[in-house]
């Protein structure tokens, strides 16, 4: 199964792969910049008040979490390797995802250690 | 020659507003836009040499393609369309720590080739944290200057005003550039299929302007936007060139949008520093204990415990001024004028009615001062985060949180502040709903009814399982029962009149700061000012014309004589103190009949056989033919109508007494507590208020949705009221 946005834990990070969605909803979500092979952090999830906070570009945004299973991520190999256009695409990372670890597990704290997580 | 005109623009929590304070002074003064009803500010900018501006603040937005009538509003004025002369020069404020963003913005307003600052807010802030944004590496990047300034203190901003001023003596067609070139072959086909659709005003004859409105066009036009005026053959070109990108497998918006994040990604490297590990350690902190998800939630009802604290208590003091002030200049006038209508009409139509609007003030400003205390502070948008489950569960939104909770107000500036809602059908809901709540005119009556028909805990039966108030509970049954039938007329209406879902939230939360007094400041004066001019007129206007329901015809044949009978008890040589007794008791009685013969008093009567199922008589009848004006005229108006004289409030002992007196003509009690608490159903339900339904045609541009609220809350208010009351009857109370 694809991982999406909601997926993620506090402090994860990860790299979006593509936005669904109605139309107003996406293009608001790639005007504030979540365009596909964006690096994301989560900052805040709560799901008790379905508020889920995420840093992109040193920005950040709030969004429901009910609406973040919209916000596809790409494969965890395209997070660590970067490996070239098969993250840029929306639908094209297979090539990618056979280049990852098979069966990777679901919650991998990719790049938590890079410098820079702000605790 | 006109005067030159400075647009400043930027995303929501630039700190546009507060620079633009800083630029204009205190003389910033509020309009709204022409042809749509959304809040303008408008300031006089001056320069050293003597020269001024006109400043104009432009609705905050994350981009120019408008999908509310407040984003229209911003690229209209930006792009100086129809109606508005474009800017002479435009202020793109921008947020230093959210940099990235934030120039999404400044790459579409230099698009549109126009004379352009960048002022680069927040600068103390990264400055502080050890972050450095290169001001003159941005401004050659972006081909246009780059001021740093700190709107909160005030750092800059001169060389921000040196710089507008300089750009201003620059020749008029030294304009910005579109940084953003290179969209792939098949977009630009896209853009030059709509470019000849672009009307020819709009274009002042430069084709890069043309090219840029026309992707403006490509990215904001979709089948149910919210634009207006726009010309059909562009709407229809546009439509047509998405629908063959989606046959092709392209995607329009992502094209756009990812040419302009291209540029931004490409170029940050040149005027951005290495970012330290958080520019917001603080407001992250703060947010563990607030966002907490159960600790949040605690602390969300305790802030709410305590603003309805205050919203009761700590205001009484200021509403007991307003009244004896009101009263101290009605008695000088009633002194200073001779008797007659004209005195009447002043003190008891004119008088009575601004007392009426300015005895809310006290409550209306209370709330306000914590709604703005919160919208300063930050936590608004946390607690419209938090409240946002709840709000959905019904098929509201987050965003209709803060209307909401200003509808405990006063329900005109809460109709005014769904303004921002970016879908009309969630604003039309909230509107709908939103005057259920119970607003503080209810307030008066609640207490006056209580009071008078419900044992204080002093009294046998005034306690609840032995030390709980009765009467505080009602009060506090009647503010639940107001918000839960608002939640759930939101849940029925969303699911048929109003279908569909709600917009899908997206909110930043801003970093916690200190709130300046001089901002909350005027944000309760501007919202205090919506509430005196707008309901205050139509209040006043309504005291006035009630008065004259309740005083004409006068020459009506009355049954008694009073004229002989004050005369023969003048002469029954009785002890002084005695016949002015009788005199008073006269008086008293001829207005009283002078009232029943009166037009109001002949409209309770034709209505008596509508509000008896509910337990009210004609008298009742007349109160709440005042009512519909506004709710609190029915205290003062049941005072006239139990010739109580009209300067009776919520406190006033006769009152209450007369109320526990009367009786139907067969001698039952009139006032019991089950009709008190059908009459308090009655107000808490129905469409009691001119000023809201004014404000509603106003802001729905039709008599339609007025005249929905109307009759709904009516016939609701009424079925529930008979329910009350005929239920309760059934259960053997009276």
């Amino acid at each position: 199964m694809t991982r999406t946005l909601a997926d993620l834990k506090p402090d994860e990070r990860a790299v979006l792969a593509a936005v669904d969605g109605e139309r107003s909803y996406r293009r608001r979500l790639l005007e504030l910049g979540f365009l596909p092979g964006t690096a994301v952090r989560v900052v805040r999830s709560v799901p008790v008040g379905d508020v889920l906070e995420v840093e992109l570009r040193h920005s950040r945004v709030s969004l429901r979490i009910s609406e973040a299973v919209q916000i596809r991520l790409a494969d965890q190999g395209c997070a660590t390797s970067g490996c070239g256009s098969g993250c840029d695409g929306s639908d094209e990372h297979d090539a990618c995802a056979t280049d990852a670890v098979p069966e990777a597990p679901r919650v991998v704290p990719v790049a938590v250690q890079r410098a820079g997580s702000a605790r | 020659m006109s005067r030159a005109v400075v647009a400043l623009a930027g995303n929501p929590n630039s700190g546009k507003t507060t620079l633009f304070n800083r630029l204009t002074g205190a003389n910033a003064k509020v309009g709204n836009y022409p042809g749509v009803t959304v809040e303008r500010k408008e300031g006089r900018l001056r320069f050293d040499d003597g020269r001024q501006a006109v400043a104009l603040d432009i609705p905050g937005t994350y981009s120019l393609s408008a999908r509310t009538g407040e984003e229209a509003v911003a690229i209209t004025a930006i792009a100086g369309l129809n109606p508005f002369t474009e800017p002479d020069v435009v202020v793109v404020v921008v947020d230093s720590t959210q940099l990235a963003r934030n120039l999404y913005l400044v790459l579409q307003v230099l698009e549109l080739r126009l004379r352009v600052v960048v002022a680069l807010n927040m600068s103390d802030v990264i400055a502080k944290n050890g972050m450095q944004v290169d001001a003159g590496a941005l401004a050659d990047a972006l081909g246009v200057p780059v001021v740093p300034v700190s709107a909160t203190r005030g750092d800059g901003v001169e060389a921000l005003r040196a710089t507008i001023a300089d750009l201003l003596e620059r020749p008029n067609t030294d304009r910005s550039r579109a940084r953003t070139n290179g969209f792939d072959p098949a977009l630009s086909a896209d853009v030059t299929a709509v470019e000849p659709h672009v009307p020819s005003g709009w274009d002042r004859g430069d084709p890069e302007r043309r090219r840029a409105l026309a992707s403006w066009a490509l990215m904001s036009i979709d089948e149910d936007d919210e634009l207006w005026d726009l010309p059909g053959d562009l709407r229809e070109i546009v439509l047509e060139r998405q629908r063959r990108a989606q046959d092709e497998g392209r995607d329009i918006d992502l094209a756009l949008a990812g040419a302009r994040y291209r540029w931004i990604d490409e170029h940050t490297p040149r005027f951005m520093g290495e970012v330290p590990g958080s520019l917001r350690a603080l407001t992250e902190s703060i947010d563990k204990l607030l966002v907490h998800p159960a600790l949040g939630f605690v602390l969300f009802l305790l802030v709410m415990s305590v603003v309805f604290q205050a919203l009761f208590s700590w205001s009484a003091p200021l509403i007991d001024l307003v009244d004896t002030a009101v009263g101290g200049l009605a008695d000088g006038v009633r002194s200073a004028m001779p008797a007659g209508l004209l005195r009447d009409f002043v003190v008891d139509g004119v008088i009575a009615g601004v007392g009426a609007v300015l005895v809310f003030l006290p409550q209306i400003l209370m709330l306000f001062l914590f709604i703005s205390l919160m919208e300063d502070s930050g936590y608004m948008a946390r607690a419209a985060f938090l409240m946002d489950r709840i709000m959905k569960a019904v098929g509201l939104t987050g965003r209709a949180f803060v209307p909401m909770l200003s509808g405990f107000a006063c329900a005109i500036p809460a109709i005014m502040a769904t303004r921002t809602m970016e879908r009309q059908r969630d604003r039309m809901l909230t509107m709908m709903v939103l005057p259920l709540t119970t607003c503080s005119a209810r307030l008066p009556v609640y207490t006056l009814i209580i009071a008078a028909l419900y044992p204080a805990p002093d009294q046998p039966g005034g306690t609840v399982a032995g030390f709980l108030s009765l009467q505080a509970l009602l009060m506090v049954a009647m503010y639940v029962f107001g918000t839960v039938l608002a939640l759930v007329a939101a849940a029925i209406f969303g699911r048929t009149i109003f279908k569909g879902s709600s917009a899908p939230l997206l909110l930043e939360l801003p970093p916690y700061r200190m709130p300046s007094p001089v901002s909350v400041l005027r944000m309760m004066w501007t919202r205090g000012k919506l509430f005196v001019t707008e309901a205050g007129t139509v209040i006043l206007s309504c005291t006035v014309l009630l008065w004259m329901l309740l005083t004409f015809p006068r020459d009506v044949p009355l049954e008694r004589d009073y004229v002989a009978e004050a005369e023969a008890a003048r002469a029954s040589g009785a002890a002084v103190v005695e016949v002015e007794q009788t005199l008073a008791a006269l008086v008293q009685e001829q207005s009283a009949e002078q009232l029943r013969a009166s037009w109001g008093g002949r409209l309770g009567h034709a209505i008596e056989p509508l509000i008896e199922p509910l337990g009210f008589d004609w008298k009742i009848g007349v109160g709440l033919v005042g009512a519909f004006a506004a709710r609190e005229v029915f205290v003062s108006t049941m005072g006239v109508v139990y010739g109580m004289g009209d300067e009776t409030d919520q406190e006033s002992v006769p009152l209450r007494r007369r109320l526990q007196d009367e009786t139907w003509p067969d001698g039952r009690r009139v006032y019991t507590p089950l009709v008190g608490l059908s009459l308090m159903v009655f107000f808490a339900l129905a469409a009691q208020c001119m000023s809201t339904l004014a404000v509603v045609r106003r802001e729905t541009n039709s008599w339609r949705w007025p005249v929905f609220l109307f009759a709904y809350m009516t016939v609701l208010a009424w079925v529930f009221s008979f329910a009350t009351y005929q239920g309760g009857r059934m259960l053997g109370f009276s």
